[in-house]
């Protein structure tokens, strides 16, 4: 009997996004929700949305960013909601009406519930792969990977996060690498930088993580958790579980300058740009340090806000000088990650690059820093692509919308000498923020997108407002 | 608890897979300091191809680990989406548990295990090196420059030594897909004069469950009992997701055919040797081009997850031949691939180099487990890593040490072909390998060996009793069935008509009776014996196991008590075999290059023949004045 087997096309799409991290994830999931046929490409799929600063979103500004990405209709929300394994209140200094909560999530959880959503919408495909060249051709791009298969597309979001040339290093010891333990991305660099973007480095630091059974939990102060919170309008309820607390300690010796002068190796431009950072967070903070639960099924915690990318010993060193720690031990040591980001002014207030069309960027690759600033550069730049490969008009996100705006007005105008972080952009701008202005942009994005579901969500948590 | 500051431990375990994890554990619940050390803690317990632990062979060897108080069965019992008893109707010997794990739940259940138990440190670091002082290993240091001291090391770093991975024609460095590779150990191992050589395995490409047509094939549901691998009363789960099978075609076979100058085994991309049992699709193909089908298990990569595995369709050929030969498959015709399939080419070490407590000869209180010993499996490396750690443990403690054998257990006959045979490709286990395995059923494993766990104090007081008090049972039972028969009456043959058997023509025993195959035990005893609850499924199951298989179970003993004398006959290390006289040339370079332990070892090894043992066995006497 012949059998013949029908020809499929597995490798055309409208969008393919590659990199499965905060940013890629939501511009997947919005451009297949916006019925554009989507791929999402990762190195590994083991590997998707991870978290390798902390596992704390929202907070007093983020928590904006989060709500307005919410609204939209993305997932960093929902997910978090759904992982959070405490919640906390955060300072509120400003009255603002709506209150803002900072959720610890499992890490690991969070990752394999975004993986589990991807793998259930509906117009998107995932695969594993390692990008290589991004191609021009009439009428999109072919996109390429290692093993050789070729997509084609009409638009491409580019969201490879610290991939891009990644490498990482503490004290003397550096390799290539995206994150501990995998590997980088080396040809989609130079498959850019043909095409003509220009890219210059950036760095990031992160946290030792400690074995909690080595920590003296006597010696500090539990943080109050909330129990109950406000809504997604995704519908996913947060009742107010609490399975690990976090704890506030300080630095013993309230003195920054003790630990600066200790011996580091590395090039001048990384200290400099490692002390500075340092500096900041703890003018911010005022030596104080929140011990964060890594999870629920691990006895893991990690000190927010102070990064190191010292040897091990001497990060055992600052460590053992916490209140508490004294005994603790690290299971695995801070580290510095350099790698590539766009050259300032390569990335317009839409996401899209001005000079190709069907080209978007979303993420840390626009010289940010934040999982959160990523997710809602993802989420316009999936709207945005999906829009484009229908040959429809895009979304600008104007200054007006909130945070959002703020950001992506820092992404298209600014010069990027340091990370963008939206705490830093809010006292940079002076930022008065009102939620019926953000309310009116964002409805007015959704109403212009077709998103029933999400006004409808929208109206039923935050109410109708008279007049639209 | 203090933090460990010193970098000073007792044993330290290099990788943190399934070998790891079980020398790791063993030695920290023996008491032991234990320091465990992974590229990535975010990858434990991996389980980089077959989402399942158990099968033919391979449940033996899970059991055997439990029984000796290891943690595997535990972990799988927690975290299966289904369970299912193979050959339940074929004889004990090969029955076999089987489950379908969910992968990301068993690696946070192995870490949380790790983390929670105590004398226990994880920590994150790639070794590069082994320190070595006056012939013995004492601490071991990262690539970041970090020195970890130790009375004893246990190397288990998998597919991770010079990793390779192969999709068709392109390669390129990595232990696993996206995971840098340990590129300084190998080298180090060969500096110190290791012998090294080079293995591949293979895994197959996983699908998007949503373009799989389920309806064109067989549903392969769990057993639907509660069945656990651990002796001991440890949590399990319910879970009952069912796998799916169809099979290749021709249509398949003649793609395959037509690309096979792309496949990295013709290309020569790759000219190592992967394991014979799990050929990839392309070898089936090229190996057995008559068949016209070969079968194609479609398993959930987890409980929530869409991912499937296609066991059955290994193969490194290029992506997009990969996604035509999908295609071809009934039910897969619309299938999309997720994940390529690939192979991983890595280093390991020749296992000749070991002794049976898995230290190595060249270099004293270093131990290998795992892939790295040239196994494939993840059985087959947690039972090497058990019996690597508890050993170290003994040595350090000054106790004697736990030296498996091919009688007592599936590990021992492994441990033994290692050691002894040649190995030209990984070596997976399977019930054919081990002469005895009427002795090594499954469902005995706790009576073989929990002593060994008592005594290594990783089974306690009251478990051991219970597997004691359990064969006590038997025993009664045993010789209740021998001592109370039934009369052929009217009634009595009704009954014996509705347990499903004959009717009595003379009297019987109750014993004689349970002979006949088709007779259950329970059944028996509740028509005839009511109340006779006091003998639970497990004591029931081993009694019917020892009625119906007497003759053979017999015939097994005698022959291992044949041969006990001469496997137990020590060959002193330092023999030099080229002073003997009247063993081939052949015979003495063998021997002088495997070193083995006893005779028993030395038959088995390859180019010996029953003459060179009979004369070194006379040579032997002579020396000790011993008699055999």
């Amino acid at each position: 009997m012949e059998r013949t087997f029908k020809k499929k096309s597995f490798t055309e799409y409208d969008v393919v996004v590659i990199g499965a991290g905060h940013s890629g994830c939501e511009a997947a999931l919005a451009s297949a929700k916006n019925k554009s046929k989507t791929l999402i490409i990762n190195i590994s799929l083991d590997n998707v949305a991870t978290m390798q600063h902390g596992n704390v979103l929202g907070g007093n500004v983020k928590g904006h960013l989060l709500r307005e990405i919410d609204i939209l209709g993305g997932e960093i929300g929902a997910n978090t909601w759904r992982n959070a394994i405490n919640v906390v209140k955060s300072e509120n200094g400003n009255n603002e009406e709506i209150n803002n909560y900072r959720f610890t999530v499992d890490k690991r959880r969070y990752s394999l519930f975004m993986k589990n959503v991807l793998e259930s919408q509906e117009n998107l495909d995932m695969r594993q792969g390692l990008v290589v060249e991004i191609k021009k051709i009439k009428d999109g791009f072919k996109i390429k990977t290692s093993d050789c298969m070729s997509y084609g597309c009409n638009a491409v979001v580019i969201s490879p996060g610290s991939f891009l040339n990644g490498n990482i290093f503490w004290g003397k010891y550096r390799i290539e690498a995206g994150k501990q333990g995998e590997i980088n991305s080396k040809r989609l660099q130079n498959s850019l930088e043909d095409l003509g973007f220009k890219f210059k480095k950036a760095f990031t630091f992160t946290t030792p993580g400690i074995d909690g059974k080595t920590i003296n939990f006597n010696m500090m102060k539990r943080q109050k958790s909330v129990f109950r919170a406000i809504m997604s309008s995704n519908n996913v309820k947060f009742e107010g579980r609490l399975i690990k607390k976090s704890f506030i300690t300080y630095i013993k010796n309230n003195d920054f300058g003790n630990i600066l002068n200790s011996p580091r190796a590395g090039n001048e431009e990384i200290e400099k740009i490692f002390s500075d950072y340092l500096i900041k967070i703890h003018k911010r903070n005022n030596g104080l340090i929140i011990l964060q639960p890594e999870g629920i099924n691990t006895t893991g915690m990690y000190p927010e806000n102070i990064p190191m990318a010292f040897s091990e010993k001497e990060q055992l060193k600052i460590i053992q000088n916490v209140r508490g720690l004294e005994n603790a031990s690290i299971t695995r040591p801070g580290y510095g990650i350099e790698y590539s980001i766009l050259e300032p002014l390569q990335t317009g207030i839409n996401m899209k690059s001005p000079v190709y069309d069907g080209i978007f960027f979303a993420g840390i690759i626009n010289g940010t820093y934040g999982y959160e600033e990523s997710a809602a550069q993802g989420i316009i730049a999936g709207i945005n692509a999906s829009l484009y490969s229908k040959g429809l008009g895009l979304i600008d996100m104007k200054k007006e919308v909130g945070y959002t705006g703020i950001l992506f007005s820092e992404i298209s105008l600014g010069d990027k000498t340091t990370p963008i972080d939206i705490v830093d952009l809010k006292s940079m701008y002076n930022f008065k923020y009102d939620f019926f202005e953000v309310y009116k942009e964002l409805y007015k994005i959704l109403r212009f997108i077709g998103r029933k579901k999400e006004i409808e969500n929208m109206e039923r948590v935050y109410g109708k407002y008279p007049g639209l | 608890m203090r933090g460990n500051t010193n970098n000073t431990f007792d044993i330290i375990v290099v990788g943190a897979g399934h070998a790891g994890c079980e020398a790791a554990l063993a030695t920290a619940r023996m008491g032991l300091k234990t320091l465990i050390l992974t590229i990535n803690v975010d990858k434990i317990a991996l389980m980089p191809c077959n989402p399942s632990i158990g099968g033919i062979g391979k449940s033996q060897l899970v059991r055997e680990i439990d029984a000796m108080g290891g943690q595997m069965g535990k972990t799988a019992d927690k975290t299966f989406i289904q369970i299912k008893n193979l050959n339940s109707s074929k004889g004990p010997a090969v029955q076999a548990l089987r489950t379908q794990i969910d992968k990301k739940e068993y690696e946070i259940e192995m870490k949380k295990t790790l983390e929670n138990t105590a004398n226990l440190t994880l920590r994150q670091g790639t070794v590069s090196e082994i320190i070595i002082e006056d012939g013995n290993a004492v601490g071991v240091k990262t690539e970041s420059g970090v020195i970890f001291k130790a009375r004893s090391v246990v190397v288990t770093s998998g597919t991770f030594l010079r990793g390779r991975i192969i999709i068709g024609d392109k390669d390129y460095p990595a232990g696993r897909m996206g995971e840098y590779p340990a590129m300084r150990l190998s080298e180090n191992l060969l500096n110190i004069g290791f012998k090294i050589d080079r293995f591949q395995t293979a895994t197959p490409p996983r699908v998007d469950g949503r373009t799989v047509d389920f309806s064109k094939t067989s549903i392969q549901n769990g057993s639907g009992e509660s069945l656990r691998f651990s002796f001991w009363d440890a949590p399990g789960n319910n879970n009952n997701i069912p796998c799916h099978l169809t099979y290749t075609n021709e249509l398949t076979h003649k793609i395959i055919a037509e690309n096979i100058r792309y496949s990295p085994i013709k290309s020569g991309m790759v000219d190592t040797h992967g394991p014979r049992h799990c050929p990839s699709i392309d070898r089936k193909v090229i190996n057995f081009p008559e068949k016209t089908r070969h079968p194609v298990f479609i398993e959930p990569e987890g409980a929530l997850s869409n991912e499937m595995y296609l066991q059955g369709l290994t193969t490194s050929m290029p992506a997009l031949i990969q996604q035509k030969i999908v295609n071809t498959v009934d039910g897969l015709e619309d299938a999309r691939i997720v994940r390529p399939g690939y192979a991983v080419e890595y280093d390991y070490i020749i296992p000749d180099q070991l002794n049976f407590t898995l230290e190595s000869k060249l270099i004293g209180n270093l131990y290998f487990a795992g892939q790295i010993n040239g196994t494939s499996g993840y059985e087959e490396a947690a039972a090497q890593g058990f019996i690597a750690g508890v050993n170290a443990a003994q040595k350090i403690r000054g106790n004697r040490p736990i030296i498996m054998t091919r009688e007592n257990s599936y590990i021992g006959v492994m441990i033994d072909d290692l050691l002894t045979k040649e190995l030209i490709e990984p070596y997976r286990m399977y019930t054919s390998r081990a002469e005895y395995r009427l002795l090594l059923r499954s469902d005995n494993a706790d009576v073989r060996l929990s002593k060994f766990g008592l005594k290594l104090g990783l089974i306690t007081k009251e478990q051991f009793a219970g597997v004691q008090l359990r064969e006590e049972k038997v025993k009664e039972l045993i010789s209740f069935l021998k001592s109370n028969g039934l009369n052929p009456g009217h009634k009595t043959n009704q009954k014996l008509i509705s347990v499903g058997t004959k009717p009595l023509d003379k009297p019987n025993t109750l014993y004689q009776i349970l002979k006949r195959p088709e007779v259950s035990i329970s059944r028996l005893m509740r028509e005839f014996y009511n109340g006779q609850d006091r003998y639970d499924e497990k004591v029931f199951a081993r009694t019917e196991m020892m009625v119906k298989y007497e003759g053979y179970i017999n015939r097994q003993v005698a022959e291992a008590k044949k041969l006990e004398g001469i496997e137990k006959y020590i060959i002193p290390l330092d023999l030099d075999y080229y002073k003997i006289m009247g063993i081939t040339y052949e015979a003495r370079e063998k021997l002088s290059n495997k070193r083995p332990n006893t005779l028993g070892q030395a038959s088995r090894i390859a180019g010996v023949s029953p003459v060179d043992i009979s004369v070194l066995s006379i040579i032997l006497k002579k020396k000790s004045g011993k008699q055999l």
